[in-house]
């Protein structure tokens, strides 16, 4: 799968960076990328590990940055 | 964002007052510790709380080295020495550069977001004999549309009823508008200007030119150039390694001497200067900024990578036909021996409306007066023959008039001839050919100012190459040339240069996708419409114009340029406080100029890439 989603409340390009390489760290992610500018990250994830990964990846958001937060539409 | 803006901004005012009041309480009268303590505290509170607490949190989930620990860590190493101002100083500043921060990036955001202004945002689909307000997305091809004035063409098709013209400037960055009549194209994300008109969608919204460019100007970041993959490795171990020095600084030398006091505020300033903010954020921002600046003047760039390619690139390969050339016949010449010119014409078009050769198509075009209904016949391969008040005429090409004419002389031209005679004698001829585009001659005399290598390669003959190349100023022609004998030239030209030299090969994009990817950078030209050239070439310009590429090269060329002054200025204001700081010369002030002062100019400066 891959998703493209809004990640609200981004504000340091030094935690996007940080944000990104700690969920690229997850064995359940195959690549995420954060678009600091355009707040946007776009994850690629095996169809049957979104749900799993998704919880971790908001574990991670909130760990480094709490008032970050991944929109799904 | 502007809520935070506002209450950081009255949180400073809050602690400046504070501070300036401590200041001037401390300056009239003797205070004992305590009391001193108390009046610096608050507007180090008052200021420095959040930082506080975000250090403690962070360190709890076991981030180290983290901007507010170091923050917090520099200011109470301060409180401890007793230097309460500057410790408020510290985090006072810092809340500052966050401010500034917090507002570039805001008004970086703000820029994006009106480049990306150009999805189109309601579609008019004809159901059951009523128009009905649908998603762009929901539209499928076939589907008649209605785009109303003042609205966006939500996905690529064709007018099928309505004359009207189309404001394209997000797209092409061509200001001037285009009129458009029915069967004509129409491209997504141009805005109707002049009247209503009905059209058939060619395509889905996920596959129209307005998705593509969103798309890629979106994802152009994820490219990222040598400059942001320096500061990203950099930024990994600067702030460690600052660290570990601060600590060494304040433990190793106090082992010897009792200065320890003199040694902690060294280490302080250390941390104060361990951030690389600067760099972290001014980078990747000019980049951003160059490449949406540039998709405003119609030239998509697909990653900073290839900015920083563009900005070196010294040697142009163009293709002729469709990109120094216009592409299409035209007449150039016309030489009536006998009759008027106007009559010469009406003749020849009037023959020539018969024949579908595309020489004949441009014949007709250039004729401005009336076509005649004549009885024509083609002659293959030579031309056509035709009876125009009674008396029959020959129009077509040297070989048609050997035949009728045996002492006949062909003309010696550049392009193609085409005659007119009757039986008894030869009236004149026209002369037709490709034309070169205004905007590649002012390219060209950019190219030879600027002393970059240019070589032209076509598939033409040697004649016409020679003539086009003249006409232009290109240095070097290859002609008669096939798709893969560019190539392979590319190929030879790419293991022969020299290493500084960076090859740049623009096309139009439908013809040369090999060439596109074997060059160093491949760009496409007339994008619009074209979902092939946005594909193959790492840079696209929207518009059939070689121009562009000036444009384009000196937006590269400027970001780099304020890239490379942010690399270089913000690296050595801090290695020289460093380096001042251990020499014993530095002082607090130094640190935090080093740290916020340095994002404060490195962010504003970044900030210029908007400006083109």
């Amino acid at each position: 799968m891959n998703k493209k989603y809004t990640i609200k409340n981004i504000d340091c390009g030094h935690c996007a960076e940080k944000i990104e390489s700690k969920i690229n760290d997850l064995s359940s992610v195959n690549s995420c990328q954060i678009n600091f500018l355009s707040q946007k990250i776009t994850l690629d994830i095996d169809d049957d590990k979104v749900e799993s990964a998704m919880v971790e990846i908001n574990k991670i958001v909130k760990k480094v940055e709490p008032d970050c937060e991944i929109v799904v539409k | 964002m502007e809520r935070q803006i506002k209450s950081r901004i009255l949180q400073i005012v809050v602690a400046v007052i504070l501070l300036i009041t401590a200041l001037v309480v401390q300056s009239v009268m003797e205070l004992n510790f305590y009391v001193k303590l108390a009046l610096f505290i608050l507007p180090y509170l008052a200021i420095g709380y959040k930082v506080l607490i975000k250090a403690v949190r962070n360190i709890l989930h076991g981030q180290v080295f983290d901007e507010n620990f170091l923050m917090a860590i520099a200011s109470i190493g301060a409180m401890v020495l007793g230097e309460y101002s500057e410790a408020v100083a510290v985090m006072l500043f810092y809340q500052v550069g966050e401010l500034f921060e917090k507002i570039a990036v805001g008004k970086s955001r703000r820029s994006i977001s009106e480049l990306m202004d150009i999805a189109p945002s309601v579609a008019n689909r004809f159901n059951n004999g009523n128009w009905v307000e649908i998603d762009p997305e929901e539209v499928l091809i076939g589907d008649k549309l209605l785009v109303k004035v003042g609205q966006c063409i939500p996905v690529d098709g064709i007018i099928q009823r309505g004359n009207s013209t189309l404001d394209m400037s997000a797209l092409t960055g061509e200001s001037l508008p285009v009129d458009v009549v029915p069967n004509d194209k129409l491209i997504s994300g141009s805005i109707n200007l002049g009247a209503p008109i009905e059209m058939i969608a060619e395509s889905e919204y996920e596959n129209s030119t307005v998705a593509k460019i969103l798309d890629l100007v979106e994802n152009s970041s994820s490219k990222k150039s040598k400059a942001e993959q320096f500061i990203k490795k950099f930024s990994r171990y600067y702030t460690p390694t600052v660290v570990f020095l601060a600590l060494a600084i304040a433990i190793i030398p106090s082992l010897f001497t009792s200065d320890w006091s003199g040694n902690l505020y060294k280490a302080m300033m250390f941390l104060v200067v361990s951030c690389p903010c600067a760099l972290v954020i001014s980078v990747p921002l000019s980049f951003f900024a160059g490449i949406g600046s540039a998709s405003s003047k119609g030239v998509l760039i697909k990653g900073s990578n290839y900015m920083e390619i563009l900005a070196k690139a010294n040697v142009f390969l163009m293709d002729k036909t469709g990109t120094i050339t216009k592409g299409s016949f035209k007449v150039v010449k016309i030489n009536s021996k006998i009759m008027a010119e106007e009559k010469f014409m009406e003749i020849l078009a009037s023959v020539e409306q018969y024949s579908n050769h595309p020489i004949a198509k441009s014949i007709i075009e250039s004729h401005k007066g009336r076509l005649v209904e004549l009885t024509c016949e083609e002659i293959s391969g030579k031309g056509m023959v035709g009876i125009y008040e009674k008396v029959k005429y020959y129009v077509g090409n040297a070989k048609l008039m050997e035949e009728i004419h045996p002492n006949f002389t062909a003309v010696e031209t550049v392009g193609t001839v085409i005659y007119l005679a009757t039986e008894k004698e030869l009236l004149g001829e026209v002369i037709v050919s490709d034309t070169v585009k205004e905007s590649s001659i002012v390219a060209l005399d950019w190219f030879k100012e600027k002393k970059y290598k240019t070589v032209m390669l076509t598939g033409d003959n040697e004649a016409v190459a020679n003539a086009v190349a003249n006409e232009v100023g290109v240095a070097e022609y290859h002609s008669q040339l096939l798709p893969q004998d560019k190539v392979a030239y590319i190929d030879n030209l790419m293991n022969s240069k020299k290493a500084k030299d960076v090859i740049a090969f623009c096309g139009d994009g439908i013809n040369d996708a090999p060439s596109l990817m074997r060059a160093d950078i491949g760009i496409a030209m007339g994008g619009i419409g074209s979902g092939v050239a946005i594909e193959s070439a790492d840079i696209v310009l929207m518009k059939d114009d070689l121009s562009a590429i000036i444009k384009a090269k000196k937006i590269a060329n400027k970001t780099m340029a304020i890239v490379k002054q942010n690399i270089i200025f913000s690296l050595a204001i801090k290695f020289g406080v460093l380096f001042l700081t251990t020499a014993g010369l530095g002082n607090i002030w130094y640190a935090i100029f080093a740290d916020v002062g340095v994002t404060i100019i490195a962010v504003l400066n970044a900030l210029r890439s908007f400006k083109n």
